[in-house]
């Protein structure tokens, strides 16, 4: 039997092999990526700052990682990867689309100006603490 | 071409595919397994909640006396958000040996069962003293990270 008709008569696995190493190849450098473990990570640190913060205080964090992640999964926009929820005392991370990670927070206070600093030299977030306004049962 | 072999050739085609199906399940399932492992924060946010209480029970004027009086003052002087702290917290207050206050998701008996079990919540205690009364401070945490779609 030639080395051609070997190879034909096995192309198939050959296939199958290939498709197998690519499609786990790319599974496991995607959960390497580690969109969801990051965005756990940034808001559950970001709460803590926020429990240990008394209102009238700025809060400059480095976030260069989670832009970094966010980045690669197609996450651009900078009020989607940080979303602060005031009426829920929370706070949701975003690092790859369709999914966030959101952690709450005891301190009565409000989160305003929250604001991406890119580049200097690295991306930070700033935000600023506030007393908790009053709301009506409508927000 | 002989047909038992070519017969026997299509069912081991079956078996390698069954055989790749298993181990691509396998390396799927223990990937996932390892990076979802949840970051625990729940130590942190029982201690950071009881310094904030300890140093307000210290340092604040609240009624020790009238439970009553108490829980309308306490979430307001001590900053604390009484919705999440309600839904993800647990803090128990004795008064001189007896329950004074005790708000939040969960009890003790889970706070002991958390000491062994990483099920349960993770608890802090403290004990200070006030103007002759001795007070035991305990809260705790269960929060795990929302996952939401968007």
């Amino acid at each position: 039997m030639n080395k051609k008709a070997v190879i034909k008569a096995n192309l198939i696995y050959i296939l199958i092999v290939v498709a197998f190493i690519a499609t786990m190849s790319l599974f496991v450098w995607d959960q390497m990526n580690g969109a969801s473990v990051w965005a756990e990570y940034f808001s559950k640190e970001t709460t803590r700052i926020i429990n240990t913060a008394v209102p009238g205080e700025t809060v400059t964090l480095d976030i260069h990682k989670a832009t970094e992640v966010a980045r690669k999964n197609q996450v651009n926009r900078f009020e989607e990867i940080f979303e602060f929820d005031n009426a829920n005392s929370r706070v949701c991370v975003k690092l790859s689309p369709g999914r966030k990670s959101c952690y709450y927070y005891f301190n009565n206070v409000d989160i305003i100006e929250p604001e991406l600093i890119l580049g200097r030299p690295i991306n930070m977030l700033k935000f600023t603490i506030k007393e908790k306004q009053k709301r009506t049962n409508n927000e | 071409m002989n047909k038992k072999a070519a017969l026997g050739g299509q069912t081991m085609f079956f078996v390698f595919l069954m055989t790749i199906i298993i181990i691509a399940a396998g390396i799927g399932i223990g990937v996932s397994a390892f990076f979802s492992t949840e970051y625990d924060f729940r130590q942190v946010d029982s201690v950071l909640l009881n310094q904030k209480i300890s140093q307000c029970l210290s340092s604040k004027n609240l009624n020790l006396e009238s439970i009553e009086q108490f829980a309308s003052d306490f979430y307001e002087i001590c900053g604390l958000n009484k919705n999440s702290t309600e839904k993800h917290f647990f803090i128990h207050i004795d008064v001189n040996n007896k329950k004074f206050f005790e708000q939040g998701s969960g009890d003790q008996t889970q706070c002991s069962l958390g000491e062994d079990n990483d099920q349960y919540m993770e608890c802090t205690t403290n004990e200070l003293t006030k103007k002759d009364k001795k007070i035991f401070l305990q809260t705790g945490s269960k929060q795990k990270s929302e996952k939401l779609r968007t």
